[in-house]
């Protein structure tokens, strides 16, 4: 059976010539060393695929869905071939076909659709670590997001610190939020990520919010990008925690006051680096921050590379995530930083895994170390 | 044989979890940037020079063809295998052995990448001047058995000018030293050069002993826009036959322009063609007193603009969009030929002209850009390939291509070697007689032909 995509997007996988420069940023590549968990052989088997002279066999999709789409290759292809947009158009096509996702991406969305999380986690210990139970009136939306709230209740606790500090008139969803869909749409789970997009949408329109602001890059991408796709009319304009907190301090809304004498490095997370350029807000709040010293890895900002988490990685290939965490976590040690900071849940969770493995410097994310600087 | 001894051998050398026969690999193994495909039977991952040599034995023993592969990046179909059999995947051999400052120079495994060896030496400022468009991937290795050359051959020369020593694995398994870690060597017969550029057919190069350089302080970059692509020649042409020595000068004309702003999304001035050149020294004063000059011969040739890049950031722009005309042209149709035919400087002109008939001659486009200060050009051939008449007259002006080359006393390749892509055409460049001293050297080596068969002539 062969794969079909759109025109658009079937021009792109021809257009990959296979120069082979990828091989210098795939964060997948650097630790397999094979060039079919390359960018390069993937388009080769995708275009396999399409000519329909290959199998979607378990080896094949293995290789189509161990890829981070953290788009590190697409800063290296000089062709500017839209390659993540290929990966996510073919994973869906494999579901369409019933021939992907994984088991465990399957699994992941069984899970989200009964309880909201792909964790497994009651529905109801969502916000039992949340100051604010929510829902209630308010400006702005804290969308929390399901690592967060139950991986990293100390960064929920971190962001209303500093959203009670600040005055900032916010709510949650409390135990009625529901998992984004970041995962069903980096998997090609484009309808179980739709019911999700509806249902939070709903919320978000009767709750009247205008602003929502998240802390995980991956929400950020879903709801900016993905929900207004999905659901069409999604009038809300949606702020990563970063961008808010940056904006905080130009207007003096936010004052770090607090002694924090660490050098610190910053590790940029794919979802809003590469995707978003959002480079400069998070150094520059760190920047502001009394007594830390910021000293940046060799690769950073578009060339930083990925922690190995993301687009259903670590869920379904958690050694190689933990892997390419441990490389990642090797750079920032050269740089002889005492805390690597990061502004992505997901990233503290895999970077974290990968710096306990390793026995490297610890992890923390932004927001973390703002709340200890108020 | 059976295909399960010659498995069963490799994992007794490098272990099973180093070779794969796994259809997913060796799909993803059976091409390179090239149009060629082979199929290889089995990939090998060694890490080793002993267990390479054991490998080459084998392949001996059993009769089984063994082509070598580094990144995998070569425009020629070099590391193909044409015949199936091993392929031998060099890329986890990358060390760097030695950086011998006292000396100038640096032993490195075959599978260091380019781009990690030139960061491992701008510590010390020093540099490897050969610089291929894929240093980011490319091998060490890769680029010996290519003989690869860049934008900076046209100062510094190509791999050849550069490697002062090998280790070589030669087709029956012994492992011989080449050269010497001298800068000068007459001691007999010159097998590094043998090596250098033989495309992995004489022998699976393992280690590399290379003269390196300092890095130059400043580098400098100038754009001369022109409004006729033969001007723009010219131009280049003066430039190279005075004394100032740029460490580029380098051509794109109008469609590879017009690609390149398309696909990078930057902005050029309307030209027929425009030359880059860059100057490097230690003297800021000197770069810039050779850069005023080269300008002046631009508009003595009617440059209708000329552009200085003054920050790093600017050239290294101009020098990623530079470096990205081919695969910015290659998009332009769905087929593509990637030719690197080189002529003496002097008839870089004539070149170009000729180019443009051939395109006429078969109404195809043939868009050329390339490092003109060598004689370096890069004409791509765009057809349709699923249009049979365009794939003729694609053939036919690849054909015809070579033919001016070697009329005007060029050769078909300049850095990318004849691999499976040329090999149809090497006759045209090479007598009889000349091939079958080249025959003589590989059966006097490989008797079995064994190494990388199918390449660089056609035939067994």
């Amino acid at each position: 059976m062969s794969i079909r995509l759109p025109e658009e997007l079937e021009v792109e996988v021809y257009r990959c010539f296979r120069c082979g420069y990828c091989r210098a940023q795939c964060p997948i590549f650097k630790v397999k060393q094979n060039e079919s968990w390359n960018t390069r052989g993937r388009m080769i088997l995708i275009r396999s695929l399409i000519e329909g002279n290959l199998n979607a066999s378990s080896s094949v999709l293995d290789r189509l869905y161990c890829c981070s789409l953290c788009k590190a290759c697409e800063t290296s292809c000089p062709a500017v071939v839209r390659l993540s947009d290929v990966y996510e158009r073919v994973r869906e096509g494999l579901v369409e076909l019933k021939l992907g996702p994984l088991e465990r991406h399957q699994r992941i969305a069984r899970d989200i659709l009964a309880e909201g999380n792909p964790f497994r986690q009651p529905r109801a210990e969502r916000s039992s670590s949340y100051q604010c139970k929510g829902p209630r009136e308010a400006e702005a939306l804290f969308f929390v997001g399901c690592v967060s709230a139950y991986r990293k209740p100390s960064i929920v606790q971190s962001v209303e610190k500093i959203l009670t500090s600040t005055e900032t008139d916010y709510t949650t969803l409390g135990a009625q939020e529901l998992c984004c869909g970041s995962v069903l749409m980096r998997t090609g789970q484009t309808r179980a990520a739709e019911k999700l997009a509806r249902q939070n949408t709903r919320m978000f329109k009767e709750l009247g919010v205008q602003k929502i602001l998240t802390v995980c890059p991956g929400c950020y991408l879903t709801l900016k990008v993905d929900y207004p796709k999905l659901v069409k009319d999604f009038p809300f304009e949606v702020v990563h925690i970063s961008e808010f907190l940056s904006q905080l301090l130009e207007i003096g809304k936010l004052q770090l006051t607090k002694q924090v004498g660490l050098k610190v490095t910053y590790h940029d997370p794919c979802h809003i680096g590469r995707r978003f350029n959002l480079y400069e807000p998070p150094r520059t709040v760190l920047s502001s921050i009394p007594g830390l010293k910021l000293v940046e890895m060799s690769r950073n900002r578009e060339n930083a590379q990925c922690c190995g988490a993301g687009g259903g990685v670590k869920s379904a290939f958690s050694d190689t995530a933990l892997k390419i965490g441990v490389s990642r976590m090797e750079e920032a040690a050269q740089t002889k930083a005492d805390l690597l900071v990061t502004s992505c849940p997901f990233c503290c969770v895999n970077l974290g895994d990968a710096s306990r493995q390793a026995q490297l410097l610890p992890v923390s994310d932004l927001t973390e170390i703002v709340a200890e600087a108020i | 044989m059976s295909e399960s001894l010659l498995t069963r051998r490799l994992e007794q050398i490098v272990g099973a979890e180093n070779i794969s026969t796994e259809h997913v690999d060796l799909l993803c193994y059976s091409r390179d940037a090239s149009e060629n495909v082979g199929m290889p039977d089995v990939v090998v991952w060694p890490s080793e020079t002993r267990q390479v040599s054991e490998i080459v034995k084998l392949a001996n023993e059993l009769r089984v063809p063994l082509t070598p592969r580094g990144a995998g990046t070569c425009l020629s179909g070099g590391p193909v295998p044409a015949r199936g059999g091993i392929l031998l995947v060099l890329t986890r051999m990358k060390n760097i052995l030695e950086i011998d400052i006292a000396n100038l120079q640096v032993l490195v495994e075959c599978g260091v990448v380019w781009q990690d060896l030139n960061n491992a030496l701008a510590l010390y400022k020093l540099f490897l001047p050969p610089d291929p468009a894929s240093g980011e991937a490319c091998t060490i290795g890769g680029c010996v058995a290519e003989c690869s050359g860049g934008v900076r051959a046209v100062k510094y020369g190509t791999f050849r000018d550069w490697a002062l020593g090998l280790q070589v694995v030669l087709p029956n398994g012994e492992v011989i030293e080449t050269g010497a870690k001298t800068r000068k060597c007459v001691s007999g017969y010159d097998l590094t050069r043998l090596f250098i550029g033989s495309e992995g057919t004489l022998g699976v190069i393992t280690r590399v002993r290379l003269r390196i350089f300092p890095l130059p302080q400043y580098r400098l970059v100038m754009t001369a826009y022109f409004d006729s692509l033969e001007s723009a020649g010219k131009a280049i042409f003066h430039v190279m036959t005075s004394d100032l020595i740029p460490s580029a000068a380098e051509l794109m004309d109008r469609r590879t322009v017009e690609a390149v702003s398309k696909y990078m999304n930057m902005k050029f001035p309307e030209c027929a063609a425009l030359a880059i050149f860059e100057f490097d020294g230690s003297s800021l004063g000197e770069v810039k007193r050779r850069m005023r000059q080269a300008r002046k011969l631009c508009e003595r040739e009617k440059a209708t603009r000329i552009d200085l890049s003054e920050t790093k950031e600017e050239s290294d722009r101009l020098w990623r969009a530079r470096k990205s005309s081919g695969p910015a042209l290659a998009t332009l149709k769905p087929s593509s030929l990637h030719e690197d035919a080189t002529v003496p400087t002097s008839r870089i002109p004539e070149m170009l002209m000729r180019i443009e008939q051939i395109a006429q001659k078969h109404n195809l486009l043939i868009p050329t850009f390339g490092h003109v200060g060598d004689g370096n050009l890069h004409p791509i051939i765009l057809y349709d390939e699923r249009i049979p008449d365009e794939v003729k007259r694609a053939e036919e002006a690849t054909a015809d291509i070579f033919r001016v080359t070697t009329e005007l006393g060029g050769t078909l390749s300049g850095e990318h070697g004849i691999g499976l892509s040329k090999a149809p055409y090497f006759s045209m460049e090479h007598t009889n007689p000349e091939i079958e001293v080249m025959r003589k050297i590989k059966t006097a080596l490989d008797p079995n032909n064994i190494l990388n068969p199918g390449k660089i002539w056609v035939g067994p």
